[in-house]
């Protein structure tokens, strides 16, 4: 069965394209640090703002920091973040959604209640204002973008197990005597998964997003410590004079959500034959 | 006589539904899906339940298993009401009562293998170790008619008449006593079937089980069944065993579904009798007999008291007001 699952990935050029880029993403945070000559970190005030050259393959910011260096470097927070951060939220909502859908009653009108409100503000907006309470910095920065990836997932699991709650095969296994936490956990999560997987993908690239985007504001990751967003932002005041310093982050940014998308789309059309053309 | 097994006591379930009316304010009401019916199933017997669909007879299965808590009524299991017991006596009653559904299709978790579907129901009650459920699960598909290769296999490489073999065989993991078939075969090709009512015969001799058979099919419950109880609108409107209903139905009702059974010679014209209209909606039953509406030798007292059950002859129960009269 997941022969089959990879082989109709495949078919989706794009989608395996996307793959490809983040495999290559994921391999320069992973083993890319070991490789560069430079400190992310090391200021050398008299190469600063340098245009591309053979030494500076992508020339140097404000500080004369190398920018391919900071970029490599930037490749394991900006993935790591958005990792750890969109696995915390999808955990929390796979259970509030779990334990929604599968309750129902006073429980559902609870939590679903609590999913609406989350989901009222707009998602960058949230994160600042869980920002703004904590303060920022990378835990919580992720804290952020968890807290605002769990009504989506919440709603989504809460869909599926109602759907999935009336099914003969979950009655049959009530009938045997199962226990809730055993149908919860061997019948009803299990044939959540593939969509869990997808949303996971999906949220992803808007969860880097979102961390650069607080970065940029200065809400998220802080200086010295190299993040894309962060990149940005400094280089944007010296855009006229050398812009492969945005570029550089901009164009990796774009290529990982981009990535993270095709590969979430071709996982939803790989994993679930029936979702396709609707 | 045998002992009986199950008996079901002035059973309902009423579901609420909302009907919305002008304003605010909705008004609560209720779709009588069975309303009060009693029956006795006796050890080893095969009781038929048929009627029409929407009549309540799966409410009826569904509540004999415990997935619905009936709003009246009780169900006795050996004397005991299933809805009271607690603890060790209720899980024991798990292994006691089981179902084998209609639709094999989604009646089985499509990423369990076939062993693991089989064996759940052990390994939940914890009857014994893991390999002794495993041979007990291969000596199962055997039973039924599955290789012991197919142990690993998952549901969608089946076809419908294996997949429902699977039911089978998780249904009857936990030796259970009593069965409630819910139209186990009206989903699956006429050929195949023949095959899994056999295959349920057999069984039933080999591990002496009582079936309650719901179905909407009677030649069917013809092949099948030893008693055969009518339902109508949540009611049950005659019970019999299977020769006396075929040859001396009672109730108008009855009379007429019996002849609307096609027969398969082309040369034979049998005179049937249409039931005209349609089934009235359980939420706002007809007053006094349900199937005033639709039936031809309708009364006047048929619109104004409902019926009682009435003892014909050893065991022929019918609940109509043309046998009043002459009682």
């Amino acid at each position: 069965m997941n022969s089959q699952v990879f082989k109709r990935f495949k078919k989706r050029k794009s989608s395996l394209i996307g793959g490809i880029i983040i495999l290559i993403f994921v391999l320069t945070a992973l083993i890319g640090p070991r490789l560069c000559k430079y400190d992310p970190n090391a200021i050398d005030l008299p190469n600063k703002y340098q245009n591309p050259s053979l030494e500076h393959w992508l020339g140097t910011d404000n500080l004369g920091r190398d920018t391919l260096t900071r970029l490599v470097y930037g490749a394991r927070v900006s993935l790591m973040m958005s990792v750890v951060s969109v696995c915390i939220g999808s955990f929390i909502g796979v259970i509030l959604g779990v334990v929604a859908g599968y309750y129902g009653g006073w429980i559902d009108a609870v939590i679903s209640r609590f999913v609406d409100l989350i989901l009222a503000f707009p998602g960058l907006l949230l994160a600042i204002a869980v920002v703004a309470v904590l303060g920022p910095g990378i835990p919580n920065t992720m804290a952020a973008i968890a807290f605002y990836s769990i009504p989506y997932v919440a709603r989504l699991v809460r869909g599926l197990v109602i759907s999935l709650k009336n099914t003969e095969f979950i009655q049959a296994s009530k009938v045997i005597g199962s226990s809730d936490l055993r149908i919860i956990v061997f019948h009803i999560i299990p044939n959540t998964m593939g969509q869990i997987i997808i949303n996971v993908t999906l949220s992803l690239g808007t969860a880097i997003l979102t961390a650069s985007s607080l970065s940029f504001l200065g809400l998220g990751v802080q200086p010295p410590n190299p993040e894309w967003g962060a990149m940005l932002s400094q280089a944007r005041e010296v855009i006229r004079n050398t812009p492969i310093a945005a570029l550089a982050p901009g164009i990796a940014i774009t290529l990982v959500v981009l990535s993270f998308s095709l590969v979430g789309d071709g996982l939803r059309d790989a994993l679930d034959p029936k979702l396709k053309n609707s | 006589m045998s002992n009986v097994i199950l008996e079901v006591k002035d059973l309902k379930m009423h579901f609420p539904i909302k009907i919305k009316n002008k304003g605010f304010l909705s008004e609560k009401k209720y779709v009588k899906a069975v309303d009060g019916i009693s029956f006795v199933i006796k050890e080893g017997e095969t009781l038929g339940l048929v009627g029409e669909s929407g009549c309540g007879k799966s409410t009826t299965g569904k509540m004999i298993v415990r997935l619905l808590k009936p709003t009246e009524g009780s169900i006795l299991y050996k004397g005991k009401d299933i809805f009271k017991v607690t603890g060790e006596e209720a899980k024991q009653l798990c292994k006691e009562i089981q179902i084998i559904f209609q639709d094999p299709y989604s009646s089985l978790d499509p990423r369990f293998s076939v062993g693991s579907t089989i064996s759940e129901p052990m390994i939940v009650h914890k009857i014994a170790d893991r390999k002794t459920i495993k041979e007990r699960t291969i000596n199962l598909m055997n039973d039924v008619g599955l290789m012991s290769e197919y142990y690993d296999r998952y549901p969608h490489e089946f076809s419908g008449g294996q997949r429902q073999r699977v039911g089978v065989a998780r249904a009857l993991a936990l030796n259970p006593s009593l069965v409630v078939c819910d139209e186990p075969v009206s989903a699956l090709d006429v050929s195949i079937q023949a095959q899994i009512l056999n295959l349920m015969q057999e069984l039933q001799k080999k591990y002496n089980l009582t079936y309650l058979f719901i179905s909407h099919n009677l030649s069917v419950v013809k092949h099948i069944c030893d008693r055969i109880a009518v339902m109508y609108l949540g009611k049950i409107v005659e019970i019999a065993d299977k020769n006396e209903l075929f040859d001396n139905p009672k109730h108008p009702y009855t009379k007429a579904l019996l002849s609307a059974i096609p027969i398969p010679d082309p040369e034979v014209v049998v005179e049937q009798e249409m039931l005209e209209g349609d089934v009235p909606s359980p939420v706002d039953p007809p007053s006094g007999c349900r199937f005033h509406t639709r039936c031809k030798d309708v009364m006047d007292i048929c619109k104004k008291k409902e019926p009682k059950d009435l003892v014909l002859n050893d065991g022929h129960t019918v609940a109509c007001h043309l046998y009043t009269k002459e009682g």
